[in-house]
């Protein structure tokens, strides 16, 4: 179970080298990377870096809905996942997209049937697919808007319906591309809260993010790529105040970022801090006497 | 501009609780019969027949209003111009000053009208009573492919949506210059920047529509199970028959007539 | 390897080009709407049917063509465009295999593929405007047709004559708009259809590049 990635390149099919990027032709360079089960990883990276491709790797619609070329091997819950068919692999891992719009059908009326569309696509039982949805709309908290519109909810809302579309299909390992970038702050939490509660439930999760300040505290495992390539891997606490950060065109959580200033003013003693409230505890104590003059 | 709304019309009528493809059924039976038969009286029992149906189903305000919104515009000129200048009419029945009302155009005229009216009217009582979520339902149950469930579904509530956002754009593009008004080549200009942001927006997001429809199991083999149920009753079963063997009888007698008798 | 028709017709009808339908049926729609914002004298509501012919082929044409029809009669703007639905698909299935031909690389042959389209329907259409609508739709077309009529001609002559005239520089022009935005859209998304990269960018189907990976 869980996820390997074994030496994995990939070229898309209408790549271009273009004037000026050292990516080359290749959007994933030898990608050596393995996932455990309830897992949260998060993957960084500037735009570009391969973080989308690396997440469309998972359930195979890299290679077979891209097509190109694909070196290596994706093995996903003991499934290779060039040897079957996306179709195949919807059981074990779905995948939430950017945009929540075009993630609705549009084939559905009220959020209830948007979301029966995946069980119903199984062929489950109804009665297993009422529980399914139900069970779903409950665990992305919009059990309550079971019998609004979909194209007339908000986008944090839109997108809580393609989470909660994706879970009703149960599968074990949820892959998540930027969920958040087209979310209001408000839209940007409700989100978060979601993939936390996955989270405690000990769902898989693959997250590729920007905000760095958000995951800090929530993953357990931070990938950090730059053209492709796996330039940083490690525990939140190492990777995030790695000092090679910055060339690699992420951002350390601001916290962190005060830290390692005031480290380097020699105010700041001790572990550098991934979230707000370690940095209160820690300038608390700076405060309170622990600083050098 | 107005949103295209809905036709159908929630009810209780024994007609909306018969299955959708027995709806469909009458529908074509009774477009067949309005294509194969020339008779004008049968034409109208037809339409007849098909009011008292919208009257039973209890649709019948929406129908007045569609239907005469809908047809009179085209009933109305084709029937003043085809009885006062059909081609190869010549037994003047009546005159008007310089206008000449001739029996030819008018026997024209009035069986297009009853065709017309004979197969609109199955055709209105079908939309305002099937719900296209069933009939959708109805049709995959018999083999018909999910998938055109999905186009037809979709469609229908992408409509609205994009109407509106082409309302958006329209107002957008005025903000920043775009006139409505000048000479006709000046307005032929204008189209092309309000048309290229819809095109545009549109296919920027096919890829994320596409991928989401796969990660939802859009192409998996199995037989769907839908939470919604459609019942197919006998009494279906039975009307759909007896519909397919009036409207070939109606026809065989139809055609007698017209070339035997 | 050649492809027989149901391979060809599976990969024409890929997902992408089942979520681009109901965006062309959308396109259409538009088109007509902003021709009446304008005021233009035209309909212009077949560009999503010929976009989706040239990048898709001819039977994504045609079934778009029809989608269009058959759901406009499911609103309240009612059935008589059902009557058409073939109609709008004709002009589908011409733009899908003139395509193929490579007409819709260049402006002139778009627009010549676009009034051949109007030939096609003609044999189409016209019955059903006779038979059903005796001769008259709506709009400025008719008033044409009923001035041909008043004036001694058939009512097929009626009819076929202001089809080709009027109609004829509507599907031209729908043509022409059609080529401009194919020519726009990004390679990227092309390769997303079976027939794109052949009818709009003129790539034959390569064998496979193999290119070397990197250290």
């Amino acid at each position: 179970m869980g996820i390997q990635i074994k030496d994995v390149s990939y070229r898309y099919p209408t790549a271009e080298v273009r004037e000026g990027s050292t990516r080359g032709l290749w959007a994933l360079s030898h990608i050596d990377l393995d996932i455990e089960d309830g897992e949260l990883v998060v993957i960084l990276g500037r735009n570009g870096s391969g973080k989308s491709t690396l997440c469309m790797l998972m359930n195979g619609l890299i290679p077979h809905f891209f097509k190109g070329q694909l070196k290596g091997a994706v093995i996903v819950n003991n499934k290779n996942t060039a040897e079957v068919e996306v179709a195949d692999m919807v059981k074990d891992i779905g995948v939430v997209f950017q945009n929540p719009f075009d993630q609705l059908t549009g084939a559905a009326n009220t959020v209830f049937d948007e979301v029966a569309i995946g069980p119903e696509n199984l062929g489950l039982s109804r009665e297993e697919s009422l529980e399914r949805i139900k069970r779903a709309l409950d665990e992305a908290g919009i059990t309550e808007l079971a019998d609004r519109a979909p194209y007339q909810l908000s986008g944090g809302q839109q997108q809580r319906v393609a989470v909660a579309s994706i879970l009703a299909m149960r599968p074990s390992i949820m892959v998540m591309d930027e969920p958040t970038s087209q979310l209001d702050p408000v839209g940007t939490d409700e989100v978060f809260e979601v993939i936390d509660r996955l989270h405690r439930e000990g769902m898989t999760i693959i997250l590729a993010e920007h905000k760095v300040d958000a995951i800090a505290g929530l993953a357990d495992r931070v990938v950090v790529l730059k053209d492709g390539r796996i330039e940083l891997m490690g525990k939140p606490k190492d990777v995030l105040t790695n000092p090679a950060l910055a060339s690699l065109g992420v951002l350390p959580p601001r916290c962190t970022e005060l830290a390692i200033r005031l480290a380097k003013e020699n105010i700041w003693v001790g572990d550098y801090p991934l979230s707000i409230k370690e940095a209160k505890l820690g300038l608390m104590e700076i405060l309170n006497g622990n600083h050098t003059g | 501009m107005a949103t295209s709304a809905l036709a159908y019309v929630q009810g209780n009528s024994f007609i909306h609780k018969l299955n959708p493809i027995t709806v469909l059924t009458y529908t074509l039976c009774i477009t067949l019969l309005g294509i194969g038969v020339g008779q004008i009286w049968v034409l109208l029992l037809v339409f007849v027949l098909n009011i008292l149906l919208i009257l039973k189903a209890g649709v019948i305000k929406n129908f007045m209003g569609m239907f005469l919104r809908v047809t009179l515009p085209i009933v109305i000129p084709m029937f003043i111009i085809n009885t006062l200048f059909y081609p190869g009419s010549k037994t003047i029945l009546y005159t008007l000053g310089p206008l000449m009302i001739r029996y030819e155009g008018l026997m024209f005229a009035s069986t297009v009208i009853s065709r017309l009216l004979a197969i609109l009217s199955a055709y209105f009582l079908m939309v305002l009573v099937i719900d296209p979520r069933d009939l959708m339902i109805a049709l995959g149950n018999r083999g018909i492919s999910p998938k055109v469930g999905y186009l037809i579904l979709s469609t229908l509530q992408l409509i609205p949506y994009i109407q509106q956002t082409a309302a958006r754009i329209l107002e957008a593009q005025q903000s920043r210059g775009l006139s409505l008004k000048g000479g006709l080549l000046q307005r032929f200009k204008s189209y092309l920047p309000l048309m290229a942001p819809v095109v545009m927006g549109s296919f920027a997001s096919l890829e994320i529509r596409a991928m989401a429809l796969e990660v939802r199991g859009f192409n998996l083999k199995t037989k769907r199970v839908y939470i919604r149920e459609v019942f197919d009753t006998q009494r279906d079963q039975f009307l759909r028959r007896g519909f397919i063997v009036v409207t070939i009888m109606i026809l065989i007698v139809s055609v007698y007539f017209k070339y035997f008798a | 390897m050649k492809k027989t028709f149901k391979e060809q017709l599976k990969e024409d009808f890929n997902t992408t080009a089942l979520v681009m339908m109901p965006l062309c049926v959308g396109i259409n729609i538009v088109g007509q709407f902003f021709t009446q914002s304008l005021r233009l004298p035209l309909w212009l509501n077949i560009i999503g049917t010929i976009l989706a012919g040239v990048v898709a082929g001819p039977w994504v044409g045609f079934a778009t063509g029809v989608l269009t029809n058959v759901v406009a009669s499911f609103t309240i703007e009612g059935p008589t465009a059902l009557a058409f639905a073939v109609v709008n698909g004709v002009h589908g299935l011409v733009a899908g295999f003139l395509a193929g031909k490579g007409f819709y690389r260049t402006l002139p042959k778009a627009m010549l593929a676009g009034f051949i389209g109007k030939l096609c329907d003609i044999p189409v259409g016209a019955p059903i405007v006779v038979y059903m609508f005796g001769g008259i739709t709506t709009g400025a077309a008719s008033a044409f047709t009923a001035f041909m009529m008043a004036t001694g001609n058939t009512i097929w002559s009626s009819v076929i004559s202001t089809s080709l005239l009027i109609d004829g520089a509507d599907k031209v022009l729908s043509a022409a708009i059609a080529f401009l935005i194919i020519k726009a859209l990004p390679k990227r998304t092309l390769y997303r259809f079976s027939r794109a990269p052949f009818t709009v960018l003129g790539e034959k189907p390569e064998e496979n590049v193999e290119e070397p990976v990197p250290a």
